[in-house]
């Protein structure tokens, strides 16, 4: 639609509604208050000179802005801190209280945090939220995801009373476990993966 | 307003210290200069050098360790993207994931007469990852909330120390105990030592790094639903 029809509809659907409400308007069309979007219409037909001219000027190779693809980079990145981010960080906070109403309502002793992701692969599958939505989001959180251990760990090497009874006891044990751990998972999962490539 | 202050004072001296840490560590790239270890060692110092105490400090933190709830629901987005993988072999996957967890768990329930039994319990979910681990214990006192800040530094002390030795040690051990198959090193690291063993697998291969967020993710979400119940039966 032209500018100029969708000026001539707003001029009609005016005519209409002063027809309905009984006023004796329209009177004259040069003594009629305009609009505000009449306004702006005429302004924007008056003065083509709009944001995409803006970006074109920008973008001009000869200029000493910055080229067409550092512009649209500059942009895109923009446009996921500013929208992107906080869109899919309000979409994870609430998946998180999604999943501690869903705790609470079933009164099941399981985090209400993993029952968020529950609900946010469930929203995935049934195509309710694209992935796309909270992708920057999940990647700048899970980016700074091992800083944020950091206050717990803080908070445990300052248990000093802890750390002097159990030291002796607590270190080499759960190295050890720890140890016992990564060659018990390592071993199997190497048969299994090596019996199903075998399989394959 | 000097609340406000000191906690984005205290939030964002640890994450300087973090990403300064990593900024040196990855121009040294050497295992034993992993950020985790330094970056906490660093806040130790300077919470002793300025006179502040650990519990202000972890009260002033506070918003960072409540980031860890929005960063566990963030993992459905690597899970997601890697449904396929998963649904080739979710038995196998499963089979590991489970068994490691009951492997863990026993290994640390046998520190029970030595340390106590309600810090050994604690330690239980020591391989699953912190906030869901936060959450077990939580889940397994029911009706002992005062305990929770010790349970929570016992566990905070198991974390750790399965934590940075997977990323300092992880790998080493795995060569020479003859475990080559990049996924199996990427699951053994993803299931024992959580975010930073994940992180260390990526350093080794992106096979390695898809498997071990594929094994932290399982654990978590396994180890959610099983250990709560466990818990509360011990």
């Amino acid at each position: 639609m032209k500018l100029g029809d969708l000026n001539a509809s707003v001029g009609e659907m005016n005519t209409r509604f002063g027809q309905v409400l009984g006023a004796d308007w329209p009177i004259e069309d040069s003594r009629r208050k305009t609009t505000f979007f009449e306004r702006k219409l005429t302004k924007m037909e008056k003065h083509p000179r709009s944001a995409t001219n803006k970006t074109a000027d920008l973008s001009s190779p000869g200029g000493h802005g910055p080229t067409p693809a550092a512009f649209e980079a500059n942009s895109r990145r923009r446009r996921r801190f500013w929208i992107d981010f906080p869109v899919g960080f309000a979409v994870l906070v609430l998946s998180i209280i999604a999943g501690e109403q869903i705790k609470i309502g079933l009164q099941l002793p399981v985090p209400g945090n993993l029952l968020g992701l529950f609900v946010l692969l469930l929203c995935f599958r049934l195509r309710l939220i694209a992935p796309q939505l909270i992708e920057e989001a999940a990647n700048r959180l899970l980016y700074v995801l091992p800083a944020l251990f950091i206050p717990i760990f803080v908070s445990a090497i300052g248990q000093e009373q802890l750390w002097s009874n159990m030291r002796w006891v607590l270190f080499p044990t759960l190295l050890a476990a720890t140890a016992g751990l990564w060659i018990f998972v390592g071993h199997l999962a190497q048969h299994l993966l090596h019996r199903s490539f075998q399989d394959e | 307003m000097n609340e406000l202050f000191t906690t984005v004072f205290w939030s964002g001296i640890t994450l300087a210290a973090f990403f300064g840490w990593r900024l040196i560590f990855r121009a040294l790239k050497h295992p034993a200069l992993h950020p985790i270890l330094w970056a906490t060692l660093a806040v130790v110092l300077l919470l002793a050098l300025g006179r502040h105490s650990v519990a202000a400090y972890r009260e002033e933190s506070a918003p960072l360790v409540w980031l860890l709830g929005p960063a566990v629901v963030a993992m459905a987005v690597p899970v997601w993207q890697r449904r396929e993988l998963i649904a080739a072999n979710w038995k196998r996957l499963l089979l590991v994931v489970v068994l490691g967890i009951a492997f863990s768990a026993f290994s640390v329930l046998l520190l029970g007469p030595f340390v106590g039994w309600r810090e050994a319990k604690s330690l239980v979910p020591k391989s699953v990852t912190t906030p869901v681990a936060l959450g077990i214990i939580k889940e397994g006192s029911f009706g002992r909330a005062p305990q929770n800040q010790l349970l929570e530094s016992v566990l905070g002390i198991g974390i750790m120390i399965s934590a940075l030795s997977g990323a300092v040690l992880g790998p080493l051990v795995l060569q020479l105990t003859g475990v080559r198959d990049r996924r199996a090193v990427g699951l053994a690291l993803g299931c024992t030592s959580i975010g930073v063993g994940t992180a260390r697998a990526f350093e080794i291969d992106s096979t390695a790094g898809a498997f071990a967020t594929i094994g932290m993710s399982l654990t978590a979400i396994c180890a959610g639903f099983v250990l709560p119940f466990l818990l509360r039966l011990i």
